[in-house]
């Protein structure tokens, strides 16, 4: 039997390859336009919360009490991206050597520019590690740490929050008392006007405990905490004028 | 006319957004800025406790040298355990204080200098020195705030050399009135269960809070327990096993001791438990357990034994025992094993509003109040020894206190916790050396310290109210 140049075999294999092609690429096709008309769900990924059933408590390790400095790590102000100004290296050189000062001058203005340039994509840049950051934080949303919350948006008043706890942060942790006073409940106030780079200038006690031992506490922890972080440009003024007034404790 | 809306809508909102941003600015800009510091962290002060001098008039002897090294050991460990105070290490010191007296400088041309001890960061600067006459005994002393260059407290306290301690826990008690306006505990003392070596006897005895001054206060050659404070530190009652003729065999009788007149007498011997007794504020009356009715339950008692008021009853047969009164004296923690496992209960003082304070762990026992009525200790067991815990009144803030474990690396049983009358401090037993030793802790759980030091096993020590 001649069965040269035909193979029912091969043909029906050919014919399911191409099956087998064509079923493929419209899974293929399908699962393409499934994927671009009707996005799936994104997947969330949450932190498991871990349960642990359990009898009486471990002690804990601490030593000291739970104080307030055991607060997250202040949220210390990187300062807001300096708009660093590059003193134009006096161009009035033209005057005195007229010859030559033009090409000077004009590679001079290109690397000032160059420099501005560089200055301007670095304070972009670190204006970007900052929100980044923000996120970070808002996102872990730890203790104390301040929600910005929603209902302001002004980059003045992230500013300005972002100061204030920093400022909290720094006074607490330098805000000791021995222990023979710490049950005392004693209370002052003292009035703090903070420069424009955040040093103290100037701190006093507006309202006394009439315990010695704790306004020279008070006074003490304040000058530990000098340098504050530096205040954004909005409330320098009023920094240095009227100061913030703090109250100990509260 | 509906883009024209909103459009409208849209300047609407951004005329609003704009004005709640600028008054936000304007108030911080125009505004005082207060901010709360709140709680401050705790530190210790540095102190310098300089020995203290010999100005008798007889040249010094050993018994001299002896009395003076009382005083300075036994004023050193009270205000260490006040947990107030650094030391200052003597080699620091830059002054000779042998040869100062014991007043500052420009006063006393041969006195000490302030200036001197500032150096070295002094805080707090003790100066004192001490008399021998025959059996007399005296001690000038002077406490100093050096940053103010201010005397704090300076006093003599004089008595017979057996009050050598006594001197000294005094003039640490005055030192700590005078920083914190509050009573020191340095003349409080223990009450407390010591296991005999013969047959397993166990008798009551007395200490001073240090471990020092032992005496024995019960005699029963049998089993004496559950000591308890009278309000004043001026009785003592506890449980004894006595020998009971008519019956010819021992009950479980309920004593009052008196420590002035050593007179003892017996205010409750009703058939099976009357134990552990808590004295009432007023002293004339008490809680305790009796279980004449067939379960143990909680009672008050008038202290001569006659009035009977029963305060718990079951239910289903539990034991309600271990009552203990709130310092306020509104509330009653006990424990009971109404839920299966004895646990801690806190109810109203006339028995009302049962409440559990306690769910986790298998045996939780012996409760003891805070002084402020709001949190207790007590000793939990759970898989395989009991440790301290304290509680809030409502029953959060669980926590545990104590996690010794014995030289042989096992946990070791932390029990029967009692409050210092200043809430500073707790005392309890534990195994952890072999043998049960007495102990006391911070109620946070820091500073353990040993207070027994010898080879007697010890049980339910209970600190006194202040005696002084």
């Amino acid at each position: 039997m001649n069965t040269i140049g035909y193979s029912p075999y091969s043909e029906t294999f050919s014919r399911n390859i191409i099956l087998s092609l064509i079923l493929h690429g419209s899974v293929i096709i399908l699962l393409t336009v499934k994927a671009f008309l009707a996005p799936s769900e994104p997947i969330q990924i949450r932190n498991s919360i871990r349960v642990d059933i359990v009898g009486l408590p471990d002690k804990a390790k601490q030593i000291a009490p739970p104080a307030p400095t055991a607060k997250p790590e202040p949220v210390v102000t990187p300062a807001p991206p300096k708009e660093v100004k590059v003193a134009p290296p006096t161009p009035k050189v033209e005057k005195l050597d007229l010859s030559k000062a033009k090409s000077v001058q004009e590679r001079a203005l290109e690397r000032l520019k160059a420099m501005e340039a560089v200055e301007r994509m670095k304070s972009e840049l670190q204006a970007e590690q900052q929100a980044a950051k923000k996120a970070e934080q808002a996102a872990s949303f730890k203790g104390n740490v301040l929600n910005e919350g929603d209902s302001l948006t002004g980059l003045e008043k992230i500013d300005f929050d972002r100061y204030f706890s920093g400022v909290e942060s720094k006074i607490r942790s330098s805000w000791q008392l021995p222990g023979w006073l710490s049950n005392a409940n004693l209370r002052a106030q003292a009035r703090v006007l903070i420069d424009s780079s955040g040093q103290v200038i100037k701190r006093e006690i507006i309202s006394s405990s009439g315990n010695e031992v704790f306004d020279a506490e008070v006074l003490s922890a304040i000058d530990r905490s000098s340098p504050f972080p530096e205040p954004p440009d909005r409330l320098k003024n009023v920094l240095a004028s009227r100061g913030i007034i703090f109250n100990f404790p509260e | 006319m509906n883009s024209l809306v909103n459009i409208l809508k849209f300047f609407l909102c951004a005329a609003v957004l704009t004005v709640a941003v600028t008054s936000q600015q304007t108030q911080a800009e125009s505004s005082q800025i207060y901010i709360d510091v709140g709680q401050a962290t705790v530190k210790k002060s540095l102190l310098a406790l300089a020995p203290l001098n010999y100005y008798g008039a007889e040249p010094q002897n050993r018994s001299h040298i002896d009395a003076g090294t009382d005083l300075f050991k036994v004023i050193t460990n009270d205000l260490s355990v006040s947990n107030y105070f650094t030391f200052i290490r003597p080699e620091a010191f830059l002054e000779d204080t042998t040869k100062k007296t014991l007043r500052p400088a420009p006063g006393d041309p041969n006195g000490f200098s302030f200036q001197t001890w500032k150096t070295i960061g002094t805080e707090f600067l003790i100066r004192g020195g001490y008399r021998v006459n025959g059996d007399k005994l005296s001690l000038e002393i002077y406490a100093y705030h050096v940053p103010q260059a201010k005397l704090i407290l300076g006093r003599t306290y004089e008595g017979s050399a057996k009050q050598t301690r006594k001197i000294a826990h005094t003039f640490a008690n005055d030192l700590i009135k005078a920083l914190t306006g509050k009573k020191g505990i340095f003349n409080t003392r223990f009450v407390a269960v010591m296991r005999q070596t013969i047959k397993d006897h166990k008798e009551v005895y007395l200490m001073d809070w240090d471990g020092s001054n032992v005496s024995k206060i019960s005699n029963h050659k049998s089993i004496a327990i559950s000591p308890a404070w009278s309000p004043t530190g001026d009785r003592v009652a506890y449980t004894a096993f006595a020998y009971h003729e008519n019956i010819k065999g021992r009950n479980a009788d309920l004593f009052i001791y008196e420590l002035a007149t050593s007179k003892r007498w017996l205010v409750s011997y009703r058939k099976g438990i009357n134990s552990g007794a808590n004295f009432l504020k007023d002293g004339n009356s008490l809680l305790m357990t009796i279980s004449q009715s067939g379960t143990p339950d909680i009672y008050k008692i008038s202290a001569d034994g006659r009035n009977l008021n029963r305060i718990t009853n079951g239910p289903n047969r539990s034991m309600n025992v271990e009552p203990a009164v709130s310092p306020d004296g509104t509330k009653i923690a006990f424990s009971s094993d109404r839920s299966g496992q004895p646990m801690i209960y806190v109810m109203n003082f006339d028995g009302s509003g049962i409440k559990r304070l306690t769910f986790a762990g298998r045996y939780n026992s012996s409760p003891t109040w805070a002084p402020d009525s709001k949190s207790l200790v007590f000793a939990g067991y759970d898989k395989d020894h009991f440790d301290l815990f304290s509680v809030n009144i409502d029953g959060t803030g669980l926590k545990r206190l104590t996690d010794a474990t014995t030289v042989n690396g096992r946990a070791a049983d932390n029990r029967d916790p009692s409050y210092s009358p200043d809430g500073r401090q707790i005392v309890f037993t534990s195994n952890r050396t072999g043998t049960t030793q007495i102990f006391i802790i911070d109620p946070d759980g820091n500073n353990e310290r040993r207070i027994t030091f010898d080879k007697y096993s010890w049980e339910q020590p209970r600190w006194s109210p202040y005696l002084d």
